[in-house]
């Protein structure tokens, strides 16, 4: 067992886990925070991206013990109350979610790119998005959504 | 009959190929929408859909023999 202490979307926890637990197994079952997506189990289809310190990681390729003392931000974590988070609106108005499955993930990645750069032509988003995969949209939309949050988060 | 009668509410109010947004979006995109995988119940049956790559029922005897009951 290690005992993980995680500061997750601002709230302090502390669990003894299992050495093997990963990051989204103790996101989703330990703390219940569902919205963060098993897609594949095998860092492929991003659905379980979550951020780490800032940073977008694939939780389901990483255990809770590397994530000790960090702080993860995840699907739940960005909305201020009631107010979406500039990305999460741009997906609502840009119909960038079809299933919504692939979606937690993909809005955590974009995010994540948008603060890396808020000037992103259309080449680098679709490369930047490379490692989330959606099954309903073509994409098409959801690069639209990111252009669309890059602008309002550049304003 | 009038055929403006047949358009949807939307479609009158937003106009034909117009992008609709959806209600059920908010839930997804807050992380509070649940799907079947997330509903875990004691005793709870639990059916595996196996399907072999290889032909001649293969995979359904390597299945029963680790302790699958019933295929």
């Amino acid at each position: 067992m290690s005992a993980v202490k995680i500061t997750v979307n601002g709230q302090a926890f502390e669990h003894d886990v299992p050495d093997n637990t990963l990051l989204v197994s103790f996101i989703r079952e330990t703390l219940g925070l569902t919205g963060t997506h098993v897609g594949c189990d095998t860092s492929q289809c991003g659905a379980c991206v979550v951020h780490m310190d800032g940073r977008s990681v694939k939780a389901c390729t990483m255990l809770a013990a590397q994530a000790d003392g960090s702080e993860i931000t995840t699907i739940e974590g960005i909305a201020n109350g009631d107010e979406l988070h500039p990305m999460q609106r741009a997906f609502h108005e840009n119909h960038g979610l079809q299933c919504g499955y692939c979606t937690p993930g993909m809005v955590m990645t974009a995010i994540e790119l948008v603060g890396e750069n808020k000037k992103l032509t259309e080449k680098q988003i679709r490369e930047g998005l490379e490692g989330n995969i959606c099954r309903c949209t073509g994409y098409h939309n959801i690069v639209k959504s990111v252009q669309a949050a890059a602008h309002e988060m550049d304003i | 009959m009038r055929w403006t009668s047949k358009m949807s509410e939307s479609t009158i109010k937003h106009g034909i190929g117009v992008l609709d947004r959806r209600i059920e979006n908010r839930t997804v995109l807050i992380g509070e929408c649940r799907h079947t995988d997330e509903i875990n119940r004691n005793e709870q049956l639990l059916a595996y859909f196996i399907h072999p790559n290889v032909a001649h029922n293969v995979t359904a005897k390597a299945a029963l023999k680790i302790g699958v009951k019933e295929i």
